[in-house]
């Protein structure tokens, strides 16, 4: 190519190969898409991305690359140590393998910190065979290195003293023939040049093609990229201000001159590298060098999980059928030997046998251990995974249809997600390491973004916003999860003008920031095995978490290659049921497994018809509590469809009330046809839910059935489900559903609310097989509460924190349900909550639950299973007093304070303000030998002192302070009289209250919710010594007593009874905050007298109306801090936004 | 038997900032005083609306303003609000000879003895109560036979018919403080904390108590420190206890005046010349800047008075540039002053006080030899200057870090700057260079020179220059015909976009400099501002079309910007 080509831009080429994008974290101003859409745009031959140090960005590059028909050069920046830089474009597969290699040995075995890479010259030498290096001149080069020492003196020019800028010890050039020396010829060298609008160019470009001619590295032309259009120069700005800790108007020359580092069109990159049109032609001879694609990774499964002499079919096959003996004691049925059979085929024609073996293997690893596992998600579709153990139900159980896990049709892997106990998944996980070896097993990356909160922060940090005005806008993101710019209300709510043209550009710049990446972390539990070593594949690094390493793709990156992974996910109800079958096992005699536990018992169903679902997996939730009586769940099917129904999607589709309408019976149930088309095209789909759509593949099915869409329409449906809260390419999908559906003669209406539908699962969607996963861990945790309500109550406790309700609750239900609950003690309690049977059992005869030493803040487990072995070889007899405890437990004086300020010392004789004199009075450290072998104090005695003895409210109040509940009171109970008198109704009164009455009561709030759904109104359960009660605050009354429902934690509510279907709400019209009774309950009367005549003590105030100037709490005084524990009488409400 | 008053300032912080700002703070609205803690911004004071809807002290500032959006607040001034109780202590030395302060919050004043001249120790504390009330300070009174005892009443304790005074007849501190609660005995709030739990939470509560048991438990509470902390903890309480009821000695340190950095030197002999002021001069300067360093102060002014013998005072004051303490500046600053000050029928006292303290560390001996100092000499040298031809007349090159040139250097009031550049460097290291991390640097290489003279503001030219971004080939400034031989460039700035947020009209596009050379030799530093369209400059990229868009109406202008020497 030459000279003429300057004169014939329609013919010029050009390939971008120095392209960072937001990968390369505060530097990249772009999204790899972007880049590569702008690439597309611009015409451009080709794009490479190279990120510092990484390939992170380069799938999602790739992507979109794949869809837009750009050619993608994947490959990464190398940043040594030295501060060399290159661009490295592997040619082939097995170079990729070297860069990954070269860039987890970085990581790994350099031992770099989290998110650094440490690599030197010749490592990058071990690793060069096959790529393409272009040398990056260093950033400070001083091209008059390369003048003539006559030539240097006559430019007139140029900045600082010539002399010294050739008097550099090693000069670039210098270091371009060591690397040459080194690098080539495994690697092919280039020497990249860029114009930088910088006054000196000419002169700079000459400068470098001298170099180039002396080396024999040959130039080659760069945009040296970092955002796709010039208007990202002030986000890059703000992320240069951010990156050093500065704010932009103080970063000053750290930020870029111009606007110029972005993509440029082949024509401009002719016009500025006139006279070097070799080097912009160059950029094609290495995009033809490099031939490797990422679509050349293919995924190869571990050998392990299949004995030698078996094809991994075969094997399969075998497990298969011993499985189902298993399942079907009396015999497989004909249609599930059927069933089996066209799944086998199926699973064969694709070759996914080994897939299926590595998640049983690690399956069958669990089990081994008693860790308790289940899959979720659409592998309950498949009668294999059943079989197998993987999955709990039956899909003939549930009606599950195979092809929704793997049709023949679809080129996209199955996808197996496997729960285990929360606390001993680690075993598993490390089990995986064990077993694979690092090299061939990694977790897969979660890619942190910014979003809109953490955005605003830093954009207005970065702009200067004072720290009061950043934290209020960071403030207001309250309750928005979604990206993207910040409603204008919301900022008025904070109190800021938005309006104000600083603020609204930090709006904007942080629309623009959010969705960034941020850093890369671990997935929670999505682990890649493969056959060859990963980390040719991908680079593997290390994570923040010790003996965690993680591959730099996240779960999205995966799919699009195409490479498998398996879901370790930890799930707490497992871990709360295996201790429930633990503790029945011990105390009843009898082993329980997920399997083995008595299906379609009736009296759990009658249970769960009362909403009496109070720790139950998924169903305790308020508005899940509201739907039980209403669904009246009487079968396995019911719970499947309880456990979708109370979801955005079907609530966003307005398909709930529909299909309750029609269980009771009120409504007719009717398939919507299309008009002279098959009567029964719906019926098919919607039989099982009475003519609604409540599933999401019900949804799928009627966009293929009734809108006539296409497998290819469907799969974008799909994707546009899954990244419907990322972009807005809905839009146009819901235009032809629509307008397809209502052509084929259905109402537009029913057509509307389907789509609707689909919206609301891009949200949060369920589908029927992952419904029934979850529907069977519903049904085997509320039979142990119906059957069980000692075991579960304890196993509950002891799988804390997990569920939506406090201990103290749980320890409530468990009572009212006749479940005898004894409190902590020294003598009696182990670290967990234990079953107290036999000899000691409840009354009658039934298990009691003894709390454990855990429901105490601040205890190490460690001290307390000691001080529980110690007293176990006592065999039987117990410690005897307080001197005893200290000289056999092991235990340390700070802990037997908790442990006395926790009254667990009753059977010592000991009441809680006894204890802690005794306590405070003992000696730190075990008594000298001689004293002990005496057995007496080497205090000596003391004289006896009379403590005031504690209320009983005080100790209710100090049992929440120290174990966040009581078994002696509930703490309004002592309120009452109070109460009462100002005519609040407790919450059990509520239901004798007739619908739309007014009425006043008080409690405790335990959760506050802001559901997205419900358009800005907060739902709160307050509770009572009688009970709980709901109650609805609307917005208009949020805004008026904001404070109040925000931070109370003991809350008086007036307002009108609500009364539907059985659940009560109490709709608020005013709420008052009286958290200030639950302080005075720590009052004794004395105290209360004098902060009664507290109000006699007037001041003399400057201003002439005299308001009472002492209306800071009694505690403040005395210029001191509250102590926390003082502070915090009930624990912080859980509030979920 | 000492008689004590204790005075409790519950909303100091507030009023002191309404004192010294007059409508400062909200008259109808929450306000709250912030402090930046570890996790944010935490409230440390509040008005009574504030308190009254329920905003606590320690709480944090997100929080109370989700709760209540109308708050407004400013930032905490702990060490003036210390710096001006203790003038308020001082002033209170009208009630008695000894008095200092009390904690953040409080103040004391010894009044034995002197009840009688107020008319009774009741009159006296009404009309304390009465004077801080007209200067708007809210506060309660305590008056007892001990500083404990006074604290506990002030603060706890309960006037009679509504005053905001509680008195302690002598001897009746126990009865006094037995029904208030323990955390009145200005214990720490461990002890405090213990104390309750163990059901102890009225003073009188603790008189019976057998006081080894007592010790041996609060000796645990303060375990974690050094063992004699702890000791100290073990004997607070009783000890405590003790002073309150009169039964230990507490000593109290009496403020005289406030520590202000002043000297004094008083004569027997009239002093009349100007070497003897000299003399005095350099005497109070050794003085003073002892004082100041005990206290790792600095001052920024200084005031030498001259109190003469017919009750009049002649002074001058001189300001320093950065706060400093060294004696030798000062005199010599003063020293141009003190010759026009007149003695007049003789001096018989010279004080020197500085003021504008500001904290000032222990500077390190520099280990190099002289002249790496150049800071101070320069300093010294301003301020030598400014006390000679005023404020104003000096100024000096300022250098920001700015790719725009006129805002890279400017003048600038020589004192205001050079305390500025000083500041700088003290506060903000440079940025450091990580490796395997970004390089901060996101520019390549040497910064381009530019011309050691800059024209204000740049003057527009005519030009004939290639479009779209072609160097000048001739052009007209100042009615004189340039033909250009050499030239080099384009070297594009983008104007700081940050400073033109929410300015009117559209921002000023981009600058193209070019440094050329005429067939004289004479060198210009030219640029044309705003970019040719691309449709004229027939490029067609697709990524300066909008950029373009916007400006196309505006056509590009040149302007000759600096010259080469």
């Amino acid at each position: 190519m030459g000279n003429g080509l300057s004169h014939a831009p329609s013919s010029a080429v050009y390939a971008e190969l120095q392209a960072i994008s937001n990968f390369s974290f505060l530097e990249g101003g772009s999204h790899p898409d972007e880049l590569v859409a702008q690439a597309k745009a611009l015409g451009l031959a080709a794009l490479g991305i190279a990120d510092r140090n990484t390939v992170a960005g380069v799938v999602r590059a790739h992507l979109a690359a794949r869809q837009m028909g750009l050619r993608l050069l994947p490959g990464a920046r190398l940043e040594l140590l030295c501060g060399l830089r290159f661009v490295c474009y592997p040619t082939d597969r097995a170079a990729w393998g070297r860069l990954c290699r070269l860039l987890s040995f970085g990581q790994i075995e350099a031992k770099a910190p989290k998110g650094e890479c440490h690599i030197s010259l010749d490592d990058v030498a071990r690793h060069a065979e096959g790529q393409v290096l272009i040398v990056l001149p260093p950033q400070d080069w001083d091209w008059r290195e390369m003048l003539a020492p006559h030539e240097a003196r006559i430019i007139a020019f140029g900045p600082g003293t010539p002399a010294r800028a050739c008097a550099q010890e090693t000069s670039f050039e210098a270091r371009l023939l060591d690397i040459k020396d080194k690098l080539a010829p495994a690697a092919c060298l280039y020497l990249a040049a860029a114009h930088t609008y910088r006054g000196d160019d000419r002169a700079r470009l000459a400068a470098l093609d001298t170099l180039a001619r002396r080396t024999g590295v040959p130039l080659l032309a760069t945009g040296d990229v970092i955002y796709h259009t010039p208007h990202r120069r002030p986000l890059q700005d703000v992320l240069t201000a951010i990156r050093n800790h500065t704010t932009v108007a103080e970063a000053g020359l750290l930020l870029a001159r111009n606007a110029e580092r972005h993509l440029k069109s082949p024509r401009e990159m002719m016009r500025l590298m006139a006279g070097y049109e070799q080097a912009v032609a160059r950029t094609i001879e290495v995009v033809e060098m490099c031939r490797f694609s990422l679509d050349e990774l293919r995924y190869e499964y571990p050998d392990e999980p299949v004995p030698p002499g078996f094809t991994p079919q075969e094997y399969l096959e075998r497990l298969v059928r011993e499985g189902a003996r298993h399942r079907f004691p009396k015999g497989v049925p004909d249609q599930v030997a059927a069933q089996l059979e066209r799944e086998l085929e199926i699973i064969a024609k694709k070759q996914y046998a080994p897939y299926f073996l590595t998640v049983h293997d690690i399956v069958a690893f669990a089990n081994s251990k008693d860790i308790l596992c289940q899959g979720r998600g659409s592998a309950a579709n498949s009668l294999v995974c059943y079989c197998l153990g993987i999955t709990g139900v039956s899909p003939d159980e549930a009606n599950l249809l195979f092809e929704r896990f793997i049709s023949s049709e679809r080129e996209e892997p199955p996808d197996i997600d496997v729960d285990f106990e929360h606390e001993r998944r680690e075993e598993v996980i490390q089990h995986i390491y064990a077993r694979y070896g690092r090299e061939r097993a990694g977790l897969a990356a979660t890619v942190i973004s910014y979003r809109a909160r953490s955005a605003v922060r830093e954009v207005g940090k970065a702009m200067g916003l004072a720290e009061d005005t950043l934290s209020a806008l960071a403030g207001m993101v309250w309750g928005t999860r979604s990206s993207g710019a910040l409603p204008e209300p919301h900022i008025r709510e904070a109190g800021l003008d938005p309006k104000d043209p600083l603020l609204a550009r930090v709006i904007e710049l942080a629309g623009e920031l959010s969705g960034f990446p941020r850093h890369l972390s671990q997935h929670v539990g999505g682990f890649v095995l493969s056959r060859v070593p990963l980390v040719e594949v991908v680079p593997i690094g290390n994570a923040a978490m010790e003996n965690r390493t993680f591959i730099e793709w996240d779960k999205d990156d995966l799919a699009t290659l195409g490479l498998l992974k398996v879901d370790v996910l930890a799930l707490g109800m497992l871990t709360c049921i295996r201790k429930a079958f633990d503790l029945i096992a011990e105390h009843e005699g009898e082993r329980l497994t997920l399997a083995t536990v008595p299906r379609e018992d009736s009296a759990v169903y009658d249970m769960l018809c009362n909403a009496d679902s109070l720790g139950v997996f998924q169903v305790e939730s308020r508005a899940q509590m509201n739907m039980l009586p209403r669904l009246k769940p009487r079968c396995f099917y019911d719970l499947v469809i309880e456990v979708a129904i109370v979801r955005p999607g079907p609530i966003q589709g307005d398909m709930v009330h529909p299909y309750l309408r029609r269980r009771e019976g009120v409504e007719k149930v009717v398939y919507p046809s299309p008009k002279g088309g098959d009567k029964d095209e719906l019926r098919r789909i919607l039989d099982k839910t009475l003519g609604v759509p409540l599933f999401q593949e019900q949804a799928m099915r009627i966009a293929m059935e009734a809108a006539r869409f296409s497998d290819a329409d469907v799969n974008e449906l799909r994707k546009a489900m899954a990244t419907f809260r990322r972009r807005g390419t809905i839009g146009r999908l819901e235009e032809k559903m629509i307008s397809a559906m209502v052509a084929r003669g259905y109402e537009r209406d029913f057509a509307q609310r389907c789509f609707n539908q689909i919206k609301g699962f891009g949200e949060y969607g369920f589908p029927e097989s992952h419904a029934a996963s979850f529907a069977h861990l519903v049904y085997v945790s509320s039979w142990l509460k119906c059957r069980h309500p000692a075991a579960f109550c304890a196993a509950l406790l002891n799988s804390q924190p997990m569920g939506f309700y406090a201990p103290a609750q749980i320890v409530r239900d468990a009572r009212e349900h006749g479940v005898e609950v004894r409190g902590v003690d020294v003598n009696h309690s182990d670290w967990d909550s234990t079953l107290e049977s036999g000899r000691n059992a409840g009354p009658d005869g039934r298990p009691a639950v003894r709390l454990g030493l855990r429901q105490i803040d601040g205890l190490a487990e460690d001290g307390i299973r000691y001080m529980v072995a110690r007293r176990s070889e006592r065999a039987g007899s117990a410690f005897a007093d307080i001197d005893d405890l200290q000289r056999h437990s092991g235990l340390r004086l700070p802990v037997l304070e908790r442990l006395a300020a926790a009254d667990a010392m009753r059977s010592l004789g000991l009441d809680r303000r006894q204890a802690l004199w005794a306590v405070k009075g003992l000696a730190d450290s075990a008594p000298l030998p001689l004293f002990a072998w005496r057995g007496v104090r080497e205090t000596g005695s003391e004289p006896c002192v009379a403590l005031p003895e504690m209320p009983l409210s005080e100790h209710v109040v100090c049992d929440y302070q120290t174990q966040r509940l009581s078994l002696k009171a509930h703490p309004m109970s002592f309120l009452r009289t109070h109460l009462a008198a100002g005519r609040v109704s407790t919450c059990a009164d509520l239901s004798n209250v007739r619908d739309g009455a007014r009425v006043a009561v008080a409690g405790v709030v335990l959760v506050r919710q802001r559901p997205g759904s419900a358009k800005g109104v907060v739902f709160m359960t307050i509770e009572d010594e009688t009970g709980i009660a709901n109650v609805v605050v609307w917005p208009k009354t949020l805004e008026s007593y904001r404070r109040v429902i925000m931070g109370a934690k003991l809350i008086l509510i007036r307002g009108r009874i609500q009364c539907h279907g059985g659940i009560i709400h109490v709709v608020s019209s005013s709420v008052e905050d009286r958290t200030d009774l639950l302080a005075a309950l720590m009052e004794d009367p004395k105290a209360a007298r004098s902060t009664a005549a507290e109000g006699a003590g007037e001041t003399l105030r400057p201003s002439p109306e005299a308001t009472r100037p002492l209306s800071m709490s009694r505690k403040d005084q005395g210029g001191m801090r509250r102590h926390p524990r003082n502070q915090r009488i009930i624990p912080r409400s859980r509030d979920f936004h | 038997m000492s008689r004590i008053v204790s005075v409790w300032l519950p909303m100091w912080p507030v009023e002191r900032i309404e004192r010294r700002k007059p409508n400062s703070v909200p008259e109808t609205g929450p306000f709250a005083l912030v402090e930046k803690g570890a996790h944010g911004l935490r409230i440390t004071a509040v008005n009574q609306i504030a308190a009254r809807a329920g905003v606590a002290v320690g709480a944090a500032l997100p929080d109370v303003r989700a709760a209540l959006p109308t708050i407004t607040v400013r930032p905490a001034e702990p060490a003036r609000d210390a710096g001006e109780l203790r003038r308020l202590a001082a002033w209170l030395g009208r009630y008695g000879p000894a008095t200092n302060i009390d904690g953040p919050d409080g103040t004391w004043v010894d009044v034995t003895g002197v009840a009688h001249l107020f008319g009774g120790e009741a009159r006296l504390c009404a009309d304390l109560a009465i004077r801080l009330a007209r200067l708007g300070i809210t506060a309660r009174i305590g008056l007892a036979d001990t500083l404990g005892a006074a604290h506990a009443l002030a603060r706890f304790g309960i006037g009679s018919a509504g005053q905001a005074w509680a008195i302690a007849p002598p001897g009746e501190a126990k009865a006094a403080l037995r029904d208030l609660p323990v955390s009145s005995l200005r214990l720490t709030h461990e002890a405090v904390h213990l104390l309750l739990r163990l059901g102890l939470k009225r003073v009188g509560q603790l008189y019976g108590m057998p006081r080894a048991a007592f010790a041996a438990r609060f000796r645990e509470t303060l375990r974690k420190g050094s063992r004699a902390a702890a000791d100290e903890a073990a004997a607070e309480l009783l000890l405590r206890l003790d002073q309150a009821l009169g039964l230990a000695r507490e000593p109290r340190a009496s403020l005289l005046r406030p520590p202000e950095a002043l000297s004094r030197l008083a004569f027997p002999e009239l002093l009349l010349t100007a070497e003897g002021v000299g003399q005095a001069l350099e005497r109070l300067a050794e003085d003073l800047m002892a004082k100041l360093a005990e206290q790792d102060l600095g001052a920024r002014r200084f005031r030498l008075a001259l109190y003469r013998a017919d009750g009049t005072v002649a002074e001058a004051v001189v300001g320093t540039s950065r706060p400093g303490r060294n004696p030798v500046h000062v005199r010599r600053l003063m020293s141009e002053r003190i010759a026009s000050l007149d003695a007049g029928f003789g001096i018989d006292v010279i004080t020197l006080e500085a003021s504008d303290l500001e904290p000032l560390d222990a500077t390190q001996a520099t280990l190099e030899a002289a002249g790496t100092a150049g800071d101070d000499d320069v300093a010294a040298l301003v301020d030598r200057l400014v006390s000679r031809l005023g404020s104003t007349r000096i100024r000096m090159w300022h250098t920001a870090a700015s790719h725009i040139p006129e805002r890279a250097e400017s003048w600038r009031p020589a004192m205001d700057a050079h305390l500025e550049m000083s500041r700088k460097r003290i506060l903000s290291p440079g940025p450091v260079d990580m490796p395997g991390k970004a390089s901060p640097h996101a520019n390549a290489g040497p910064v381009p020179r530019r011309p050691p003279i800059l024209l204000s503001p740049p003057e527009p030219i005519a030009v004939i220059a290639e479009i779209p971004e072609g160097a000048p080939q001739h052009f007209v400034w100042r009615r004189v015909a340039r033909r250009i031989v050499r030239s080099e460039g384009p070297d594009r700035v983008e104007p700081e976009w940050w400073r033109h947020i929410g300015a009117a009209g559209p921002p000023p596009g981009p600058r193209d400099y070019y440094r050329l050379e005429d067939v004289t030799g004479a060198r210009y530093w030219v640029f044309r501002e705003g970019l040719y369209a691309a449709e004229e400059a027939g490029t067609g990229d697709v990524d300066n079309d909008d950029r373009a868009a916007g400006e196309a109406t505006v056509m590009p202008r040149w302007f000759v910007h600096g010259l080469f020497g």
